[in-house]
């Protein structure tokens, strides 16, 4: 499945510690079109709290669990 | 137990010829046109696996450029090791295993900890190794990128899901790899004995290098 897909589409990403984001918008390395395209991109951030910890994406394996304890840790000392 | 050690039938002359033992690191420089030879001696050993610029070695191999460059995930021979110019660092020009892995990536404490449970965080692992090697050219944690991983198994299922199995190499089986570039190669036999990858018991591997 190549694009290009249809305007609009969005992807939602939480932080579990404090990050860096680095974004280049360029076109993408397998892009079939004869002509690099690219367009804008908008991104929004907002505040939220801390991940609860009956969180159910925290909670659906042991692994996946262990991560985000491993992130406390990390943020406590 | 001692291996067999006959001199496989190489082309070329032999400039080295060292046993990495069971759990241990392995860095070497090879030239532009030596080929490296590695022999899986007693079976199911994953050999983690980086390459380095010799002239910068801020251009490193990259797992993205080589897979989105032959557009298939696996590494079979005739696969061309990409750099993150996208330029050719080596080329597996014989492998007589079925394709080897570069998404599984390198096991370290903090991995083992989220896979097997903190109990395990102690336990050597190959991002260990790839440090104690790296450290020594004054490369740190910062230089470790995603890795291959010789003679591992790591299947693809239709919905994207990736197992780490048992079963696709055999004592003696062996992958020849040519520089196309001068490089420093940096190796962690893997030392994990939580999965199948090293079939729970890691053993030596043998690195050939010809000219």
């Amino acid at each position: 499945m190549v694009g290009p897909f249809e305007a609009g589409r969005e992807l939602v990403l939480r932080a579990e510690m404090d990050v860096i984001v680095v974004i280049a918008n360029c076109p993408h390395i397998l892009d079939p079109r004869e002509k690099w395209t690219v367009t804008p991109l908008r991104i929004s951030a907002w505040r939220g709290a801390v991940t609860s910890d009956d969180d159910d994406i925290r909670n659906a394996t042991p692994e996946g669990l262990r991560a985000f304890q491993n992130v406390e840790d990390y943020f406590r000392r | 137990m001692t291996t067999p050690l006959e001199t496989p039938e190489l082309s070329g002359t032999v400039v080295h010829d060292e046993i990495v033992p069971a759990r241990a690191p392995w860095l070497h420089h090879l030239a532009a046109g030596q080929t490296l030879h590695i022999v899986d001696l007693e079976g199911n050993q994953a050999v983690d696996f980086l390459l380095y610029s010799s002239a910068d070695d801020s251009e490193r191999y990259s797992a993205q450029d080589t897979v989105a460059a032959q557009g298939n995930l696996f590494l079979r021979a005739g696969t061309v090791l990409r750099s993150n110019e996208g330029r050719a660092m080596m080329t597996i020009l014989a492998t007589s295993v079925d394709y080897h892995d570069t998404i599984g990536g390198a096991c370290s404490c903090e991995s083992n900890t989220l896979r097997y449970g903190h109990h395990t965080k102690s336990q050597h692992a190959c991002v260990e190794n790839f440090l104690e090697a790296n450290l020594t050219e004054g490369r740190g944690k910062r230089d470790i990128v995603s890795n291959i991983n010789f003679f591992m198994n790591v299947p693809v299922e239709e919905d994207g899901a990736l197992g780490i199995v048992d079963g696709i190499s055999a004592p003696g089986l062996t992958v020849d790899l040519r520089a196309e570039m001068d490089l420093i190669v940096v190796v962690s036999n893997c030392p994990q004995i939580n999965n199948p990858c090293n079939g729970f018991d890691p053993t030596p591997v043998r690195m050939i290098v010809t000219a």
